[in-house]
């Protein structure tokens, strides 16, 4: 496409041909209000936040899907335009139910800050009393339809970046509603609980289900052993749910959670590497029950289970797949699994009273703590999974300056993290981690990669693959490894998984193992992250992710000391009877 | 006897295709057939389509035409667009719903007539204006409302 001139608020601009006035306007720097539109969604129009005056059209233009033309002239905030937006701002608020103080997103809302740049502050389009709330609930996320604008990004995030679309409008005109099939709980359809809706929503209508409460209630209460642990992603994005510049803050984070008033801080970065220990020696076994003993029940490609959205996804759409899903449980419930045994037993503490919380990118997490069979420990393995945010409001309501605290480490038994456990944050980083470790325990060797990166598994695009080949010669018992080529994928994003499983399920996949994160970036856009989200902001917390990773000292899972120390004392071997009892779990088909 | 609403969807999608412009022939099919879409033809539409639940039920809950609830006999569909509330719509609704002794949106319980509103019908120029069944009744009023409520079986 040529570039082409437009003029925009008088100035002329040189755009690519083709581009919406919206995206000319970014160009040229001059900043138009949106909320239906979102950078990582398709264009709707519905909201006409973003109305501009061109110079000789009779009505205003909706900058967000109207494409430029040559010699365009745009007015961005002439007359027409404030007032025009004035009066959509309105009549979206007279239906809006805006109790603010009351509200999750309350500062941290597109609607009211907008109401608060158009300095809207009487509203004559109120003739009818404010909705009232009607809250509805589930594990993860909760809805309050009387703050819904209509926008459609959670349908569009559902459908689009999900392919799950258990939220539709339904109704039509002023009674139209987001809702669901047969305008079920979201307990009743085939929601996977990621919270990707949640943090594109414009306004409070789709919010976390908070364990604020009970969190701190655990902490008040004297005869309470309160257990934190923290997943990779946390530690790069809570600064900027404080409000501070995104960047990693793993130290400030452990003296900001010690400062609640909590027993112990451990890391889920350490149940990670556990992961890799486990599920690696799950992929040589699986491997050689293939290549060696021609068992056919063996299910390859062997496919990651840390993502609880994900095998969410998988129990509901492709259950005959489930058999190739990893029997590893995830590091969170893993880490609970062992809180109220291996280090109730190394700090002498009754399990029983031992509280597990842990801190979360996610959503889905909350779900996945309350399976059934995620208390193989004799207890619930975790009580309560607060979000980023959730954490973040409890630093501010604690009163702890974030920015001025000072670091501090992790506990110890469960706190030692490598560089591996830290990349489990980041799309691709579970493959790269399983690898590093994987690949020595079979070879003898470390991972020909430059700086142990393995570059073919970063990065952004929705799949990636890659190939390695084992040299000719491999450690003892590992001979039959020797020369096979490994083929990988690694997805992220359900859409993108979608595209996976139906090659797997068709039989045109001949990858060995899979890595699915069930949201766009992995761990790092989480659905539990601060909001909002975007290609950018996902970006610079994946740099902040390979900036930890680079700057740990051990790098490889079964490097970590305290992994070797637990092997040794308490689960003996890899896959060993306690494994199968703490760490392993089971799927099930759902409808 | 109804057909079972697995095989109305089956012969609907031979007729029309699986793509998603036969999602309304389908509908109407299935709507015609049962007087209602029952979920379990939801569901089957869906799978057929290659579409979420959400989706065709999104589709459904447009049009005030087709519905998710078993309905009576006789359907009455009462417009309360524009031109026909301007026209006495509100009277006229309001005289039916005295007369069945139910609302808009409820059948009676003997299953004789179920009372809908509608959007639009096209019959601007005559309203008010209803469909009863397929037949569409104009100008009406309270008496003439009555007398053809009377008529129905």
């Amino acid at each position: 496409m040529p570039n082409i001139s437009v003029k925009i608020n008088g100035i002329i601009t040189s755009v690519r041909e083709g581009v919406t006035i919206l995206d000319a306007c970014g160009t040229a720097g001059v900043d138009i209000p949106t909320l239906c539109y979102h950078p990582d969604l398709s264009l709707a129009g519905n909201c006409r936040m973003c109305l501009v005056e061109v110079e000789g059209w009779r009505t205003l233009a909706i900058a967000c899907v109207t494409p430029v033309t040559p010699n365009m002239a745009v007015l961005t905030h002439s007359k027409k335009v404030r007032h025009a937006r004035r009066t959509v701002l309105k009549l979206l608020l007279a239906s809006h139910n805006a109790n603010c103080s009351e509200c999750e997103r309350n500062k941290n809302c597109e609607l009211q800050e907008l109401a608060e740049k158009h300095n809207i502050t009487n509203n004559e389009y109120q003739t009818s009393p404010k909705p009232e709330s009607i809250e509805e609930v589930s594990p993860g996320i909760m809805r309050d339809n009387s703050r819904c604008i209509l926008c459609t990004r959670c349908v569009r995030t559902c459908e689009e970046l999900q392919s799950v679309a258990v939220i539709k409008p339904v109704g039509r005109s002023s009674s139209v509603t987001i809702s669901t099939f047969m305008d079920r709980s979201l307990n009743d359809v085939p929601c996977t609980q990621c919270g990707q809706c949640v943090i594109r929503c414009p306004t409070g209508a789709l919010f976390e289900t908070s364990e604020i409460r009970p969190v701190w209630e655990a902490i008040e209460n004297p005869d309470k052993f309160v257990v934190f642990q923290t997943a990779p992603a946390v530690r790069v994005g809570l600064a900027e749910a404080l409000g501070l510049p995104i960047d990693r803050s793993t130290g400030q984070m452990v003296a900001a959670i010690r400062g609640l008033g909590v027993d112990r801080v451990l890391d889920t970065d350490f149940t990670a590497d556990l992961t890799i220990i486990e599920e690696g020696h799950e992929l040589i076994s699986r491997l050689k029950g293939a290549l060696v003993d021609n068992d056919e029940s063996v299910a390859l490609p062997m496919m990651t289970s840390c993502s609880p959205g994900w095998i969410k996804f998988i129990e509901h759409k492709y259950p005959e797949l489930l058999p190739n899903v990893s029997t590893c449980k995830s590091p969170q419930q893993m880490f609970g699994a062992l809180a109220k045994t291996y280090l109730a037993g190394k700090e002498v503490i009754d399990p029983a009273s031992i509280v597990s919380v842990s801190v979360m990118p996610c959503t889905a997490k909350k779900f996945e703590k309350e399976r059934p069979e995620m208390r193989d420990s004799g207890y619930k393995d975790v009580d309560y999974v607060l979000t980023t945010r959730e954490l973040a409001r409890m630093i501010d309501e604690a009163g702890i300056d974030f920015e001025k605290i000072e670091e501090e480490k992790f506990d110890r038994w469960m706190g030692d993290s490598t560089g591996a456990g830290v990349i489990f944050g980041a799309t691709g980083g579970v493959m790269e981690a399983a690898l590093r470790t994987a690949y020595e325990i079979v070879s003898g060797h470390e991972i020909p990669f430059d700086g142990l990166n393995v570059e073919p598994v970063r990065g952004m695009e929705g799949i990636k693959e890659a190939a390695i080949t084992m040299p000719e010669k491999m450690a003892t018992g590992f001979e039959f490894l020797a020369g096979v080529t490994l083929k990988v994928a690694v997805a992220h994003g359900l859409a993108n998984a979608k595209i996976l499983m139906d090659k797997v399920r068709a039989g045109e996949a001949d990858y060995h193992f899979i890595e699915i994160m069930a949201c766009p970036g992995g761990c790092l856009g989480g659905g539990g992250q601060p909001i909002p989200t975007s290609p950018e902001i996902r970006q610079k917390r994946t740099e902040s992710i390979y900036a930890e990773d680079a700057a740990l000292h051990f790098r490889k899972s079964h490097a970590n000391p305290e992994i070797q120390l637990l092997y040794a004392e308490f689960l003996k071997e890899p896959l060993g009877q306690k494994s199968h009892e703490l760490l392993h779990t089971h799927y099930i088909k759902r409808d | 006897m109804n057909r079972n609403p697995r095989e109305i969807v089956s012969d609907a999608v031979a007729r029309f295709g699986s793509g998603r412009e036969a999602v309304i022939q389908i509908l109407t099919e299935i709507n015609r057939e049962l007087s209602y879409i029952p979920e379990e033809a939801i569901v089957a539409v869906a799978g057929a389509i290659g579409v979420s639940n959400a989706e065709i039920y999104s589709v459904i809950s447009f049009y005030s035409f087709f519905s998710t609830e078993p309905r009576g006999r006789n359907i009455i569909r009462l417009c309360t667009t524009i031109s026909c509330q301007m026209n006495g719509s509100g009277e006229i609704l309001k005289t039916i719903e005295a007369e069945l002794g139910i609302k808009a949106g409820d059948t009676t319980p003997d299953g004789r007539i179920t009372l809908e509103t509608t959007s639009c019908i096209g019959l601007c120029d005559q309203a008010p204006a209803m469909m009863v069944n397929d037949t569409p009744h104009t100008r009406l009023t309270p008496d003439e409302t009555r007398r053809i409520i009377a008529g129905l079986e």
